[in-house]
């Protein structure tokens, strides 16, 4: 059972708080405070969700946030206290996979997180196409010709529900909801980021996209297969 | 074209001051030279022919005090031809004397044959048209010396004379004849045209380098005050930094540093605004944060409670749920603080895009379709037929204040039905929430969105609203350069009207819906509305089904 959470939060009640939850949940959360030794606990940990706090002492969220990227391809959930500020885009952009605002409740935290690890365990036998892009679906692998593309589970996620339905416009909304589990309308900067980072790691040239195609006023659809 | 060169010379004459003070500059001493140079003329002219006539009548007494004395020398018996030839001798003579009239002409005219041409004689196309009748008629009828101007004809050319003419009585033997002068006035004729030549060229030119004196002068003034006008628009256009250039210590250098010193007071007064509004919006911004994680911390602890509620003894199980509520309120709170406090800083950003508003009316009356139907309350949406009410906005916002109005308009609804009008026109857009509950008492209309405030202090607060709900929302309406107004009258429910321009950025003159509903005119005789204005209607199609699961974002909205 995948179920380690790390949780690199500085405010002390509210991470033994969040312990308390995780562990009424059946996970294992182990705890960092600061930003600076965030790396080393999460190299230890070997954390199967990661839930980070943007503002941090020392080494703040974001830095931790890309320096994990860089490594690693672990979900990322933050928490964030200004949900409707530049904080939340820049979090995605350095490679966050969702988002919570503070004041969250229990319920919601949890379902992000079993949303964030359900995709890792999904696994169907199944290998699919976009133009010159080979999705491996039970092999987590995505490959152009001979060389492999490394994606994180979320962005692997977004590309297979694309790919799964090549003619299909995908709406924002359905993606989130497909993608990210949310049942109902959530913010759309989720998908859109997140397009923006698929795309720079499977285009070509992500100025003019082959694979992830924008319909202007609707969503997004996968490019021939 | 020529009226568009009008509405040219109209826009410049308007714009420009300096054409303005050289054109009445001009028209001015235009007129004043005209009139002067008039008077000057004819003084001049006077002048002229008076000396003219006075030597011209001297010359003439002189000359006929000679001819009486000659023709009363001669014997009375001479007639005929000898006596025309002494007539002809005479008007040599006189016609040779000269004076200080200068050259002149004599003719003498017979009075009894009023047709003779008596002298001189040598020339025969001579007649005696070339007198004026009515200086004839004034000799011969008043025996006195006269004068006339008229034109007469020399060397083939007409010009302007003076004639002298008088009767030659007395001793002459046979007949009347009539002695005249005339005084060929060509000279004079010829100074007095130099003379208003001169003047008239004279004045114009005067007038013009008046004109010209005046533009400049004109200019001198109107380009500081062109480039003051210029700077004064880059300052208000928000360069702050802009000031004007001083030269000198004139009037225009005092206002220079008038403009100047107020530029820098504003410029010190905004930034110091500016910075304050900065401090403000950081400091709620914290504010935000610091208070979140605590507040997360304890909303995840009452959670655990609640939902563990069950094994607690009764009083402490309770305890948990009035915490879980109130945590709720609390939270709305804050963030609605946090809001109003942003809107106050001026940090918000409307993100403007497409919204269907009839769409999303519907969307918001489902959210609340369980709360409406706990309350009683039918909600009726009236969409207007075959228009799309399609608006400009930040749909976000916009879902904000249509679902604050809603959830009013349920809460204080009595479990009647509420009505939802949509209009739009090619300017504006507008929905109107009706209620038929308690109404407002007057001048509670304009204070319903004051922060905080409370309709009726006594009343029992049903839900957690927490008093900013319309305080936001009108700042909302008002972010969009739109409209947000409240009727009500008590007993007879009230109204809330949001009117938003169709484009981001223009301006609203009128709202398509009128803002007292057209039911609340006619009352029945116990004194309550006539209903069947709701209950009338039926549903528009396009109304979504009411779902029967609680839909999330449903809570009840602020009051």
């Amino acid at each position: 059972m995948k179920g380690r959470v790390l949780v690199v939060d500085d405010d002390p009640a509210l991470a033994e708080m969040l312990g308390i939850v995780l562990r009424s949940e059946g996970f294992e959360p182990s705890f960092v405070a600061d930003g600076e030794r965030a790396m080393a606990a999460f190299r230890q940990s070997k954390p199967d969700v990661v839930l980070l706090d943007i503002m941090l002492p020392g080494k703040d969220g974001l830095e931790v946030c890309r320096a994990i990227r860089a490594e690693s391809g672990v979900p990322i959930v933050m928490l964030t206290a200004r949900g409707d500020t530049i904080d939340v885009v820049l979090g995605l952009e350095s490679g966050a996979d969702d988002y919570v605002v503070k004041p969250f409740k229990p319920k919601e935290l949890i379902a992000r997180v079993r949303a964030r690890l359900r995709s890792n365990a999904e696994v169907v036998p199944e290998s699919l196409q976009i133009v010159d892009v080979e999705i491996d679906v039970a092999g987590h692998r995505v490959t152009r010709g001979t060389e492999q593309i490394s994606l994180t589970p979320l962005e692997f996620d977004l590309l297979v529900a694309l790919a799964r339905k090549p003619r299909q416009v995908f709406t924002r909304e359905v993606l989130l909801e497909q993608v990210w589990g949310y049942r109902h309308a959530a913010d759309t900067r989720l998908v859109n980021v997140h397009v923006q980072r698929l795309r720079a790691k499977v285009e070509r040239d992500p100025e003019q996209p082959e694979v992830v195609l924008t319909v202007r006023g609707v969503g997004y659809k996968a490019g021939p297969p | 074209m020529l009226r568009h060169l009008g509405s040219e010379v109209v826009s410049r004459w308007r714009r420009s001051l300096q054409l303005r003070v050289v054109a009445s500059t001009l028209a001015i001493s235009l007129s004043v030279v005209t009139l002067l140079g008039l008077f000057l003329l004819s003084r001049v002219t006077q002048g002229i022919l008076e000396s003219q006539r006075r030597s011209a009548v001297a010359e003439a007494e002189s000359g006929l005090r000679l001819a009486q004395a000659t023709l009363a020398t001669l014997p009375a018996t001479t007639s005929g031809d000898a006596l025309n030839e002494e007539i002809a001798r005479l008007t040599d003579r006189l016609d040779n004397q000269g004076g200080d009239a200068g050259t002149f002409d004599v003719i003498v005219l017979s009075s009894t044959d009023a047709s003779a041409f008596i002298s001189p004689v040598d020339d025969p196309s001579r007649t005696v048209d070339e007198v004026p009748r009515a200086l004839r008629e004034t000799v011969v009828g008043s025996s006195q010396l006269a004068y006339a101007y008229a034109d007469v004809r020399r060397r083939g050319e007409m010009q302007p004379a003076l004639f002298v003419g008088a009767p030659l009585s007395g001793s002459v033997p046979t007949g009347r004849y009539e002695l005249y002068y005339a005084f060929p006035l060509g000279s004079e004729a010829g100074t007095l045209s130099l003379v208003s030549r001169t003047m008239l060229g004279g004045g114009v030119g005067l007038a013009l380098l008046v004109a010209v004196v005046a533009g400049l002068v004109a200019r001198q003034v109107v380009t500081p005050v062109r480039l003051a006008a210029r700077t004064a628009e880059r300052f208000a256009a928000g360069r702050l930094e802009t000031r004007m250039a001083v030269r000198g210590e004139d009037e225009i250098a005092r206002l220079g540093e008038a403009f100047n010193e107020m530029a820098a007071s504003l410029q010190q007064k905004i930034g110091q605004l500016q910075d304050l509004s900065r401090l403000q919006h950081r400091f709620v911004s914290d504010v935000s944060h610091e208070l979140r994680t605590p507040l997360t911390t304890v909303r995840m602890a009452a959670d655990l409670m609640h939902e563990a509620r069950a094994g607690f003894p009764p009083e402490v199980a309770r305890s948990a749920e009035l915490l879980q509520h109130e945590l709720d309120r609390f939270e709305s709170l804050l963030a609605d603080l946090l809001e109003i406090s942003k809107l106050d800083a001026g940090a918000v950003v409307l993100e403007a895009e497409t919204i269907d508003l009839a769409a999303l009316v519907n969307r918001v009356v489902s959210a609340l379709a369980p709360l409406a139907a706990r309350r009683g309350s039918e909600v009726i949406v009236r969409v207007p037929a075959g228009e799309s009410v399609v608006v400009e906005a930040d749909g976000r916002r916009i879902e904000r204040i249509i679902r604050n109005l809603v959830g009013n308009a349920v809460e204080h609804g009595e479990g009647l039905p509420i009505v939802i009008t949509m209009a739009a026109d090619s300017d504006a857009v507008a929905v109107a929430v009706r209620d038929h509950g308690v109404g407002l008492r007057p001048g509670d209309a304009a204070r319903v969105f004051s922060r905080f405030w409370r309709g009726d202090p006594s009343r029992a607060r049903h839900t957690g609203g927490t008093g900013l709900g319309l305080s936001i929302a009108i700042e909302d309406a008002r972010l969009h350069g739109g409209w947000l107004q409240a009727w009500g009258e008590p007993g007879h429910g009230s109204s809330f009207r949001l009117t938003l321009p169709r484009r981001a950025g223009t301006e609203l003159r009128q709202s398509p819906i009128p803002l007292q509903p057209p039911a609340a005119l006619t009352r029945s005789n116990d004194g309550r509305d006539q209903l069947p204005s709701a209950h009338g209607i039926s549903s528009p199609p396009s109304g979504p089904p009411l779902p029967s699961a609680e839909v999330p974002g449903a809570e009840v909205p602020s009051a």
